[in-house]
């Protein structure tokens, strides 16, 4: 080991320590990119090198109901949608152009693949607006990740905890509602299983009710997260090595990291909608 | 903040900016969106169905238009078959009729010449008898009389007529 290498190791082990106070003193971690400090919310945007807004703190009924940043994008997000879907809804007859054209196809995309196809083409119609609503609003949210000084909603673990809990109101009504209150309870216990395994079944049922909704929220937050750190860590590495060497390296990985990320913010968007339409099916018609 | 925390004030904001997302969306993008493309597609499948209902109306309508061309080239093929055998019968029976008037004339030209030759043979034979009986008077002028005459010509005459009978 020559000694630029324990140089370098020592300035790791510098900048974990600086990430590891996350962003109580994200001032101090001189020698490293804070990660944590980039990744969890804040009530401050800040704009570097331009300078940084400090959001309005609310606090109502002794909730701390402050605008966050992520709150900030996250109606970042839901007026660009509204901008986009609402003059297009206005569009007479049907023939879209220009970017509608693109909205469009993922409009029926969601329609025909995600929803028809799992629940069922009659069946299904009345779910479409929920899940398309779902899909946009978490696909604008991860890509809003991906602009510069922007940040992902969804890598937040309230956002998906809300969007899942959706998910999961919708699935357990459309269960109640489609088969009844009691052949719905039913259903916790499979048809053909011995009466004496009902005190494990109907535990696991509940559990397995409450999980498919909790793996969403942790998928799409793990998922949103996940790209963002291996993006810091790799710009990181410029910081901590400070070796010209590194930079062609890091920022080549940093934009196939960021690639992959694009293609993960629309695969997540996908994949969120797609289990909740499998879940209501599944609920419509318990075994 | 911490990475893993999920602040209230988050929680609160997210569940309402989904519903009044989900609400404007649902009543005035989704519902007009969704409408409009069920509307167009219903009709391009209108149209694609009117085009296949023409296409097989066209094609029954070519079939039966292509049956009626071959009925009538049959029957046109018939009636000039028909019209070849008239006339093919015609011209036998114009041919037939025309060979029995020239038998018949013919015949006619036949008789005619055998009476015209009866009458030559006829004439032929009075005046030979009239030659031979003046001949036979300059003979027997001298030395026959009237009533030897008269006898001998009878003789004569009926040996000549039971001859030529």
């Amino acid at each position: 080991m020559t000694i630029q290498d324990e140089h370098a190791v020592d300035t790791l082990h510098q900048a974990a320590g600086a990430a590891a106070h996350g962003a109580a003193d994200a001032h101090g971690a001189e020698e490293g990119v804070d990660i944590v400090h980039h990744l969890a919310d804040s009530h401050v945007m800040e704009f570097p090198p331009f300078g940084e807004i400090h959001l309005p703190e609310i606090h109502l009924f002794g909730l701390d109901l402050s605008i966050t940043k992520y709150t900030v994008y996250m109606w970042i997000a839901a007026a660009l949608l509204l901008l986009i879907l609402l003059p297009m809804a206005r569009r007479r007859g049907g023939v879209y152009h220009g970017i509608y054209n693109a909205f469009e196809a993922l409009i029926v995309y969601v329609r025909d693949e995600i929803v028809y196809a799992n629940i069922g083409r009659e069946d299904g119609r009345p779910y479409v607006p929920f899940i398309a609503t779902l899909f946009f609003f978490i696909l604008f949210m991860n890509l809003l990740g991906l602009v510069p000084y922007g940040g992902t909603p969804t890598g937040n673990l309230a956002v998906t905890g809300v969007l899942a809990l959706f998910s999961m109101v919708v699935i357990e009504i459309s269960g109640i509602v489609v088969n009844g209150p009691v052949r719905y309870a039913k259903s916790l216990v499979p048809e053909g299983v011995p009466l004496f395994l009902a005190p494990i079944m109907i535990p696991i049922e509940i559990i397995g009710h409450f999980a498919k909704p909790f793996a969403l929220m942790i998928r799409l937050f793990a998922n949103m997260t996940a790209g963002h750190v291996v993006i810091l860590s790799m710009l990181g590495l410029i910081f901590l090595l400070k070796a010209w060497l590194v930079v062609p390296i890091s920022v080549g990985f940093a934009l196939f990291i960021f690639l992959l990320e694009l293609l993960i913010a629309f695969i997540q968007a996908y994949i969120f909608s797609v289990l909740t339409a499998v879940f209501i099916n599944l609920s419509r018609h318990p075994h | 903040m911490d990475l893993l925390s999920a602040e209230p004030g988050l929680i609160v904001w997210t569940i309402v900016t989904f519903l009044l997302l989900l609400g404007i969306l649902w009543k005035f993008a989704w519902n007009p969106i969704l409408g409009a493309l069920d509307a167009r597609e219903a009709a391009i499948q209108k149209t694609i169905d009117d085009a296949e209902r023409l296409q097989a109306e066209a094609e029954a309508v070519l079939k039966e238009h292509q049956q009626r061309l071959a009925e009538a080239r049959a029957e046109g093929n018939r009636i000039l078959d028909e019209a070849r055998q008239a006339g093919e019968h015609m011209k036998k029976d114009i041919l037939e009729k025309a060979r029995g008037e020239s038998e018949k004339v013919l015949e006619r030209a036949h008789r005619q010449m055998e009476l015209e030759t009866e009458q030559a043979i006829q004439t032929i034979r009075t005046q030979a008898a009239d030659l031979a009986l003046r001949a036979a008077e300059k003979i027997l002028e001298r030395s026959l009389t009237g009533a030897d005459h008269r006898r001998l010509a009878d003789e004569a005459l009926a040996e000549l007529v039971e001859r030529g009978g």
